[in-house]
């Protein structure tokens, strides 16, 4: 570059500067006497917590959850409608109603599944008839 | 300057607790005096130089554990010295009484006084046509013009493009030519 050479002829590239006798020399023991202390960084470790006691909290929110929803269950099968309950809202068919008294009387009596299998077979329930008891009954 | 300066050995010394203080020595006293003529190409005065020089390495110090060695420790101690010079050059311009248009006046008249200066009267003006430099020009132009230091060089301390630090350096040297044709 021809303005930098032109400088370059005036003015040269040499050093102006001086420093007191002795600076350079003293200046890294100056300086290291009056350095901070570094401090010291202290790591502190961290117990290791083992998979089980981690996850327990979530266990015990998770029982918590399951235990609630079989308490609202529970609750709504005291509470829902039971086969006796429903005599009051008998069908008007005949032929249901009979077979529903039927039924009833022999599950009072204690009869056991297949016996009462037998009852509903003798009082001539064909499959419509079972059909039309089952739907009334749970409309009622 | 030390005589024999292994700079892997020295980073090694730098990354263990028990050595740090030791190759943190062994930098200051390798690196002191070259960080100096920079500091004091930019200030000037010798005892703000010292100033600036030991918060460029008390810094430095401090934050010997963020070293990690992927830079060269001079670049690294030159990023320091320099941004130390910018703040110093900042705050005495901020805590200065004297009038801008004076600025300029009483740096001179300084120069010419200081017991520490025994240039020439042609290196004198260069370094009042350097004083006119906005301060991260004035750098460049040093680094350039009395270093000579590649601008890949000067691009990895600065942190600025090549591209960059030539125009500016190509602007420095025309505003100082200019200012030395119209002082003589």
């Amino acid at each position: 570059m021809k303005e930098e050479d032109d400088i370059l002829k005036k003015c040269g590239k040499g050093n102006p500067f001086t420093v007191p006798e002795g600076y350079f020399e003293q200046f890294t023991s100056n300086l290291m006497n009056h350095l901070p202390e570094k401090q010291e960084k202290v790591f502190i470790q961290t117990p290791k917590v083992s998979m089980t006691v981690r996850l327990k909290p979530l266990m015990y929110l998770a029982a918590s959850f399951v235990g609630l929803i079989l308490m609202i269950k529970a609750l709504i099968f005291v509470s829902a409608p039971t086969a006796h309950s429903s005599k009051t809202k008998l069908s008007t068919s005949p032929i249901a109603s009979t077979a529903i008294t039927t039924v009833d009387t022999a599950s009072e009596i204690g009869y056991s599944d297949q016996e009462l299998e037998a009852i509903v077979d003798r009082s001539k329930l064909d499959d419509y008839g079972v059909y039309q008891l089952v739907s009334e009954q749970t409309n009622n | 300057m030390n005589p024999i300066y292994d700079e892997q050995q020295v980073i090694a010394l730098l990354q263990e607790p028990f050595t740090v203080k030791q190759g943190f020595e062994i930098i200051v006293r390798q690196y002191s005096e070259q960080l100096y003529w920079q500091i004091r190409r930019m200030v000037f005065d010798h005892d703000d130089a010292n100033d600036v020089l030991q918060n460029a390495f008390l810094k430095a110090w401090i934050n010997i554990d963020k070293f990690r060695g992927d830079a060269k420790i001079s670049t690294w101690l030159y990023r320091i010295a320099f941004n130390e010079c910018l703040t110093f050059i900042n705050n005495k311009k901020a805590e200065s009484t004297v009038c801008i248009d004076d600025m300029e006046d009483s740096e001179v008249k300084s120069l010419s006084s200081d017991s520490y200066f025994e240039g020439t009267e042609a290196q004198r003006l260069l370094l009042d046509a350097i004083k006119i430099l906005p301060e991260k020009q004035r750098i460049i132009f040093n680094l350039k013009y009395f270093d000579d230091l590649r601008y890949e060089e000067i691009s990895s301390i600065l942190g600025v493009t090549v591209g960059a630090l030539k125009a500016s350096y190509f602007h420095a040297v025309q505003k100082i030519q200019k200012f030395i044709q119209e002082s003589l």
